[in-house]
């Protein structure tokens, strides 16, 4: 990457933003569509999307570049072996994953409680366990969910030869949005359920 | 990035390093919740604006990360720097940035305006109906504000971080990634604020 130039930056970079743009629709249309009709269950579901898909996006690219950086050293080999190594990496994400939803968690409930008074939200107080729950359970199958796909799609994009620090972090930002937004919604369809909201 | 030692020391060291700025970044994303939470409240009746959301919050990902990550090559490889100040490489890379949000923004509203008019006719929905004009208006002024923001935002961090001595690659990502939702929301609230007070959406009742 020696010389920059409009033509060239434009050229590396269309291909990669076409097949995000159809990801990134479909995401939209769920967050449209499904997303919004929820907050008739839970009000405050919007406020944690933007956080929800980006911890799950930033993770599975961070599985990605481990793993594509493992690849260049030699340490994995061009079958993902040794499995060890690859289990400990996701091991080690998932683990992130699930402090980081849990932090989340925490986060959502505090704001529950110090808006609810204000915006005349009843919630009743047994169900804060179920939600923690909830946004960590589907955090962490949607970043696993998302990492799986990226590991797959790295594998495919080095065996063809290609360079997947360019391909890998796009698509796993976007998978990870829709990914994000369908865990989410069924997070809160199965806890408004449980709680017998719906 | 060399793997020593036990597996537990691999879990350990990758939670260490990704931990805190994971957790700066929940904190940044809740207050751009809470503006698409307002957003909502808003303009609860707009039919298919919502899909415009995640592409939007995309282009950050997509067009300001890469131009951090070409800067910060791009400082490494001394084509950039802050006492050269807005050379040749540099507008390069400014102007590749914007032509690239122009064209998205610009797919990106098509491709919402179709979706919206297909799930219209298959599950018809009363609201305001936003048409080819607003999609459009919206996403290219919400792109191009929020690019400017974070374009200058990027290229002042990257080159401040070199100049004193800094790893761009380390810094300038984690920064633009968790202030990008901010103002890419708090834009596309502006610009749908301007574009409905010019052009009203029709209203459909079902």
């Amino acid at each position: 990457m020696t010389e920059h130039t409009v033509r060239k930056i434009l050229i590396e970079s269309l291909p990669v933003l076409a097949i995000v743009l159809v990801f990134a629709l479909a995401a939209g249309q769920f967050l449209d569509g499904t997303l919004k009709g929820l907050k008739l269950i839970f009000p405050l579901v919007l406020l944690m999307v933007p956080a929800f898909i980006d911890i799950t996006g930033d993770l599975a690219g961070v599985v990605g570049a481990r793993v594509t950086s493992h690849l260049y050293t030699g340490e994995l080999d061009q079958g993902f072996r040794p499995y060890r190594l690859l289990i400990t990496n996701l091991l080690a994400i998932l683990l992130v994953s699930a402090s980081a939803y849990a932090f989340l968690g925490a986060c959502v409930i505090a704001i529950i409680i110090w808006l609810s008074p204000i915006i005349g939200l009843i919630f009743p107080p047994t169900g804060f366990p179920l939600i923690f729950l909830a946004i960590c359970g589907a955090g962490v199958l949607a970043t696993a969910c998302t990492s799986l796909i990226g590991l797959i799609s790295a594998r495919v994009v080095y065996r063809s030869g290609r360079d997947p620090d360019s391909i890998i972090p796009p698509l796993t930002t976007t998978v990870g949005d829709l990914l994000g937004i369908v865990f989410i919604a069924l997070a809160i369809i199965n806890t408004g359920r449980i709680l017998g909201l719906i | 990035m060399a793997v020593n030692g036990s597996s537990p020391k691999l879990i350990w060291r990758v939670y260490r390093e990704a931990m805190p700025v994971l957790l700066f970044t929940v904190l940044a994303e809740l207050f751009a919740g809470t503006l698409l939470l307002s957003l909502d409240v808003a303009y609860a009746s707009l039919i298919g604006l919502f899909i415009l959301i995640p592409g939007l919050m995309q282009l950050r990902g997509n067009i300001s990360t890469s131009l951090a990550q070409r800067l910060g090559s791009g400082t490494h490889l001394g084509t950039v720097s802050w006492e050269q100040g807005l050379n040749k490489p540099l507008r390069a890379n400014i102007k590749a940035a914007f032509y690239l949000v122009i064209i998205m923004s610009f797919c990106l509203a098509i491709g919402a305006w179709l979706v919206s008019q297909l799930i219209q006719i298959l599950a018809p929905r009363s609201g305001y109906l936003l048409n080819l004009h607003h999609f459009l208006i919206i996403a290219l002024i919400t792109a191009l504000l929020a690019s400017t923001v974070q374009v200058t935002i990027t290229v002042t961090v990257a080159l401040i971080a070199h100049a004193r001595g800094l790893d761009p690659d380390n810094i300038t990502i984690p920064i633009v990634a968790a202030i990008g939702d901010i103002i890419t929301i708090a834009c596309l609230l502006l610009a749908i604020t301007l574009t409905l007070s010019i052009f009203p959406p029709p209203l459909i009742q079902i």
